[in-house]
């Protein structure tokens, strides 16, 4: 396995983790509202 | 010794200027959020006062009075009654409008019966001329027991004056400015009696509201021997207001003069045209015409920049990158699922300024009036309107706006049909496919054909949310219809740093929000459209090779066909064509279908998905534009375009329709505590759409 193929599973690997912790694992906000950088409207 | 740090509540009506009073305060560096346990937003922000003393300013929900009768007025009561909040102000400074000073008196005299330090401030003072008004500020400030700061937040005028009177907030009266216990000195007497310790006002607002001050007090109060029935305290509480009110106008009666003869008022002549009942709607059409004929028009110029960008940086990545997965993933993933959201900040942008320019000059409560008459006609409540007018930036806040019906079932109405409403999610995905089906064609050398369709699918949204409101009105039989109640503001110019911000507040919210999943789900669809199980997968280029019917192709042909063919076997082409059978009858294909079940994170990821998509699908060595590829997509089998146009209004319609976003369906579920509720708004929608889109494509293939 090369370097690039090592990025790529890092990479692949934290995009799945982001789309689970964005969508089944949501964290309780602190802070933010709508309309903020990340208002969890999207 | 360190700076002392001054606790500062902005309260006031609604319109009155509050936030602009707040940005000048903080000098735009506030800090806004949700804070923990409270359902409405407060904002608060730091600000530098003389001295070198510090503020931090917390900008509340706007309220007419501390009689809550909706979430967002609880929350301001809640906080002042409270002493051991930790945002508890050492001073409250409350904003006033200059031109409804009577009106935002009431709330000021209940505030200073609190017997907190009190700031009164009158904004919009440069309107006075204008509207032949003079004040005896002396006067006033002697009547009300407070110190006075004549504001205008349009000009940055007394806002100096302002930060002054707050670093001296020891100075200021405490003393309420009337006795409203004489309304029946019986009963405080009692009270004052029995809860010696506490503040008269307090004990009154505690009983007659059902607001959360604490649980120990109200039992106390409930199982004391002088409680009142719900209707006397409501006798009680009107001439409460009653006397308030004699009091404030007593006090403008000498303390402001208004001389008509002086008044240069356009407003008047303005109102009657904006709201009049044929001309009214007349304009509002057309000001929705200008607005998405723009959108089309003014945008078309950097979104085909951006486009071409994103294609020619793709390409250069690969060409320039040592060849690998890393540089597959950047150029076909990456690249082209970023470009998918980007290319659409000009469109964004042009969305928000104009319903910022709309918002700021006055013309949005005009159009709001409007369409509360509509609204009454299916069955809506009038206090619908707002949350179904905002909904086109996001469906979230909107529903949140909600909040301030008092009927529970009108509440419930408004929530489950406000996600109908065109939110700006579905921009991206509606000006794509207009661009793909809807020809580029000017209607009576006027109109853009593409911007009237655009417009049609958003009258379509707010038709579609009325029309399931009146169905869900006959179901769930509301009898008592709330009114709404709002203050016409005045016309005034656009601020362009408020307008400059908001643009740029909501631009950045759709790229870091969408762009964020959209990034993501880039980087996962090109992995699994990259990879596949099994030999068809593996093999592919030697299977397409091999066939008879491709020796002869050129070899560019050759490579896309092979790409195509190693993309159907792919994870992703597995799961997509699992799925086809279902969205076959739509008219759209198992790449479609993917970007479907994409969208369910966010709308947006529509175009993103089908860029890497298309990207995996093609042998990757031409600069084409997103725009190139989907127009370049055709069927292997009938070798007709797939964007064709029963397809695309196919599409259309079911983005219209569906509920395909999961923080509206959570918003929902914690507006109404229960899941039911979000999960009729999903199958209900999405059902909805499936069906529409059907008959749509079975009509026009």
């Amino acid at each position: 396995m090369n370097i690039q193929e090592i990025i790529v599973y890092i990479l692949v690997a934290g995009a799945v983790f982001f789309l689970l912790k964005k969508f089944f694992f949501k964290k309780k906000k602190k802070g933010g509202d709508c309309g903020g950088s990340d208002c969890g409207c999207h | 010794m360190a700076a002392q740090n001054i606790k500062i509540a902005l309260i006031g009506n609604p319109n009155t200027g509050k936030t602009s009073v707040f940005n000048h305060l903080t000098g735009l560096n506030q800090q806004v959020g949700n804070y923990p346990g409270i359902t409405v937003e407060r904002k608060s922000g730091a600000c530098k006062l003389p001295n070198g003393t510090k503020g931090t300013i917390l900008d509340l929900p706007g309220t007419y009075s501390l009689n809550a009768s909706s979430i967002d007025e609880n929350v301001v009561i809640e906080l002042l009654l409270n002493k051991t909040d930790k945002d508890y102000p050492d001073v409250a400074v409350v904003v006033t409008d200059v031109e409804n000073l009577k009106r935002n008196l009431l709330l000021f005299t209940q505030i200073k019966d609190l017997e907190i330090p009190t700031i009164l401030v009158i904004n919009m003072s440069d309107r006075m001329e204008r509207k032949g008004i003079s004040l005896d500020i002396a006067y006033l400030e002697q009547q009300l027991k407070t110190r006075i700061a004549l504001v205008s937040s349009r000009k940055g005028t007394g806002i100096d004056t302002l930060k002054g009177l707050i670093v001296n907030y020891h100075s200021l009266s405490t003393e309420p400015c009337l006795n409203a216990s004489s309304i029946d000195p019986e009963y405080f007497n009692g009270l004052r009696n029995v809860f010696p310790t506490q503040q008269l006002y307090k004990l009154w607002l505690v009983i007659t509201q059902d607001v959360n001050f604490g649980q120990l007090e109200r039992n106390e109060l409930h199982n004391s021997s002088f409680a009142k029935s719900k209707p006397e305290l409501k006798r009680l509480q009107q001439k409460e207001t009653i006397k308030r009110y004699q009091f404030i106008n007593d006090v403008l009666k000498t303390g402001q003069t208004i001389d008509n003869s002086k008044a240069k008022d356009l407003r008047a002549k303005l109102d009657r045209v904006l709201t009049h009942k044929v001309f009214g709607y007349v304009i509002f059409f057309g000001v929705l015409m200008l607005i998405f004929q723009s959108i089309f028009s003014w945008s078309s110029v950097p979104m085909d920049f951006i486009d071409e960008s994103f294609a020619s940086l793709a390409s250069y990545t690969e060409a320039h990158m040592a060849p690998g997965k890393l540089t597959d993933l950047i150029s076909q993933g990456i690249i082209p699922g970023i470009g998918g959201v980007v290319i659409f900040i000009p469109q964004i942008a042009f969305l928000f300024l104009f319903i910022s320019v709309l918002e700021e000059s006055g013309y949005m409560s005009r159009v709001v009036f409007l369409m509360d008459k509509i609204m009454k006609r299916f069955g809506l409540s009038g206090k619908s309107v707002v949350p179904l007018i905002s909904g086109t930036a996001c469906a979230i806040p909107a529903i949140m706006a909600a909040r301030n019906i008092e009927n529970w079932r009108e509440r419930l109405i408004t929530i489950l049909v406000t996600p109908f409403t065109t939110c700006s999610a579905r921009l991206p995905v509606y000006t794509i496919l207009i661009s793909l089906i809807i020809p580029e064609k000017m209607i009576f050398g006027l109109f853009n054909q593409q911007g009237l369709v655009l417009m049609l699918l958003y009258l379509l949204g707010f038709g579609g949310a009325i029309l399931s409101a009146w169905i869900l009105n006959k179901i769930l039989q509301v009898k008592h219809k709330s009114f709404f109640v709002a203050e016409m503001p005045n016309y005034k110019l656009p601020l362009f740093k408020n307008v400059v911000l908001n643009v740029l507040e909501k631009t950045k919210a759709f790229v870091y929000g969408a762009g964020k999943i959209i990034l993501a789900l880039s980087i996962l669809i090109w992995f699994m459209g990259s990879h596949g199980p099994g030999e068809k997968f593996s093999q592919a280029e030697t299977i397409i090779s091999s066939q008879p019917e491709n020796k002869a192709l050129p070899e560019d042909q050759l490579n896309d066909k092979i790409a195509a063919y190693q993309l159907e076997n792919s994870y992703i082409g597995i799961v997509g064509k699992s799925i086809e059978p279902v969205i076959k009858p739509l008219g759209y294909d198992w790449k479609i279908g993917i970007a479907i079940v994409g969208s369910f994170a966010a709308r947006e990821v529509f175009v993103g998905t089908l860029a890497t998509i298309y990207n995996i699908g093609s042998s990757g060595e031409d600069e084409a534009t997103i725009k190139q590829r989907m127009n370049a997509e055709v069927d292997p089998i009938t070798g007709k375009k797939i964007f064709n146009f029963a397809t695309g209004v196919s599409l259309l319609l079911f983005y219209a329709f569906a509920m395909q976003c999961i923080s509206t369906l959570a918003i929902t579920k914690k507006e109404t505590n229960s899941w039911k509720w979000p999960l009729i708004q999903l199958f209900g929608m999405s059902g909805f759409a499936y069906v529409v889109s059907l008959i749509t494509y079975q009509l026009l293939k």
